[in-house]
């Protein structure tokens, strides 16, 4: 059989899911594709991992599994659900988006990949973006970069995480913002409470993802690390690169100033030498997630 | 407190805007492609590096590219492929064997036509005549309905049967057709060998590149029940799937009718109990066949 009757009707489902996206006014090809990516990936993998795992799936805190199962010759491996970093900066932000935010920020942006990401892989939109990024160079590329696709609202700004500076965001009082950062408040060596402060102070509710390599700050006498966060710590203490993200983050939880809500360690290995733990706080008059995208 | 080291930064993103200004430069107008032609340079530097370092265990694609690259999870680190999504090696692996002179590029079971639009975003040849061949209505139409989303592709999406292989909608002999197929011959559980000859009179030079789960068919010894072939195979007999593609290629090659250059054994295993290898094969050599 050619499967072709098989095939009439699985490209018939499809069609419908795809005439779903177009309906709500989707016109850019890439992300008409990855909406459809998301819908079909997680319930591909919640199959798979009965088939060969056998247990419970593990889950993001949107509902989603954590890991996806795949095979190399002949072993199986697991991997994290979306295939690649940016993927995954992807989903995680747009699941913590809720409709009516004012804005999303990057710190940290470099020449804007993240937020480029964020649109291309199905992200919210339309939605008012902010670049802050230290250098100048960094701030010139993400400005022509954006140019070429005419959709994106992308505002880049200047921004020192040694001197945290939000009047970017205007004067006006904001209800809702979500910050995030990739591997840049790495390199800050010390960040200042003022960085969380400042943000908090930026909207009535702030909800902030870090994706950064903090997994070995979560090491304790109680809890060592393992092989990789040890060589972690190493790289990172030589490089004089961030050593209290989590120690401040925690002291603001504990005064109540934010309150952390979920921490994911060492689960994005693309760099197994300094591999990438999430973090996510809220702060704000709205404790509660509410419907996540 | 520690400083940003925003000197390193600022000559870092000084370089990659050169990378970018050559590449936008070359006529590259959509965001997409430039982020993956760029992504590729990188990827490149990063090649060069392991070659510097003499890292004699990595696995090379036949164009010379390192095949996996080493990330972790929680405590353990672990090898998966350098691009690890399907449709990047896919787009890669096309790329590296498009050459000046292709006429065209021609996927048979193209469904609804995802794999010819990622081959474009994902910086694949173009401009690139395409072709998408199907045999189902349903999806032909969904390829044509996606591919008007975006004016610069220029994909011909026509009716085929594998098991009734007709190649008239190419319009005559050609230099150079760079055919494939993903996951679309292990649906057909035997084909016939005018598929493979009937693409050999398309063109002075065919080379063909097949993504499809036929690593069970070789049965090299005590790998084969390593679990996944073994598993792979119960799977494929079960649902009625290919079962003799590797060996209408390999008899072909044999013959001396085409030649195959590279087979790789369950090499993506996006689904682990149905996983991917690669083999590709082109026309002998003019005087050799």
């Amino acid at each position: 059989m050619a499967g072709n009757d098989y095939y009439e009707s699985e490209w018939g489902r499809t069609r419908e899911i795809f005439d779903g996206i177009l309906a709500g006014g989707e016109t850019c090809l890439p992300r008409v594709l990855k909406l459809h990516d998301r819908r079909r990936l997680a319930e591909d993998e919640i199959k798979v991992h009965r088939n060969f795992v056998r247990g419970e799936v593990p889950m993001t805190p949107f509902g989603e599994p954590f890991q996806r199962t795949v095979s190399m010759g002949e072993a199986i491996h697991h991997l994290p659900l979306h295939a690649d970093f940016l993927a995954i900066v992807s989903r995680w932000v747009s699941a913590f988006y809720e409709p009516g935010m004012d804005c999303i920020v990057e710190l940290g942006a470099g020449y804007g990949r993240n937020l480029f990401e964020l649109y291309l892989n199905g992200g919210p939109h339309p939605v008012r973006m902010f670049a802050g990024e230290v250098t100048e160079n960094g701030r010139t590329l993400a400005g022509r970069l954006k140019a070429l696709e005419p959709a994106l609202d992308i505002t880049v700004v200047p921004f020192d995480y040694t001197r945290p500076d939000f009047s970017f965001l205007g004067d006006k009082p904001l209800k809702n913002v979500l910050f995030f950062t990739r591997h840049s408040i790495e390199q800050v060596e010390r960040v200042p409470r003022d960085l969380f402060t400042g943000m908090v102070a930026a909207a009535e509710k702030v909800t902030c993802l870090h994706f950064e390599p903090f997994g070995f700050q979560l090491s304790s006498r109680v809890a060592p690390g393992g092989a990789i966060s040890v060589e972690q710590e190493k790289f990172i203490s030589r490089m004089h690169w961030n050593a209290n993200l989590v120690e401040t983050v925690r002291e603001l939880d504990e005064e109540g100033v934010l309150t952390l809500r979920h921490t994911f360690k060492n689960v994005i290995g693309e760099d197994p030498v300094s591999p990438t733990s999430i973090m996510v706080w809220t702060a704000g008059k709205t404790e509660e997630q509410g419907d996540r995208k | 407190m520690g400083e940003a080291p925003t000197g390193y930064y600022e000559e870092t993103w000084a370089q990659w805007a050169g990378l970018f200004d050559a590449i936008i430069s070359g006529g590259e107008t959509d965001l997409r492609r430039v982020l993956h032609i760029f992504d590729r340079v990188c990827d490149r530097e990063v090649d060069s590096r392991l070659e510097r370092q003499g890292r004699e265990d990595a696995a090379l694609a036949p164009f010379g590219e390192v095949l996996e690259k080493t990330v972790s999870l929680g405590e353990a680190a672990l090898r998966v492929p350098l691009q690890t999504g399907f449709h990047g090696t896919l787009a890669r692996w096309l790329s590296a064997l498009h050459e000046p002179d292709t006429d065209c590029i021609v996927e048979l079971g193209c469904g609804y036509g995802r794999n010819l639009f990622e081959l474009y975003y994902q910086g694949g040849p173009h401009p690139a005549k395409l072709f998408g061949g199907e045999i189902t209505e349903s999806g032909r139409a969904l390829t044509r309905k996606l591919a008007d989303l975006n004016g610069d592709l220029d994909i011909t999406v026509v009716p085929f049967d594998f098991r009734g292989p007709d190649f008239s909608f190419l319009g005559g002999r050609k230099k150079h057709i760079l055919f494939f197929t993903r996951h679309a011959i292990e649906q057909v559980d035997l084909i016939p060998d005018e598929l493979v000859t009937g693409m050999l009179e398309t063109a002075d030079r065919v080379t063909c590149v097949h993504f499809e789960p036929f690593g069970f068919q070789f049965k090299n010894g005590a790998d084969h029940h390593g679990g996944i072939s073994a598993r792979h195979e119960q799977n494929a007999l079960a649902r009625g799937w290919n079962r003799n593609l590797a060996e209408v290629c390999m008899r072909l090659n044999t013959e001396g009718r085409i030649k195959v250059h590279y087979l790789y054994k369950n090499i993506i295993g996006e689904d682990p109990i149905n996983p991917t290898s690669i083999m590709v094969w082109k026309s002998p050599e003019r005087g050799n066949a």
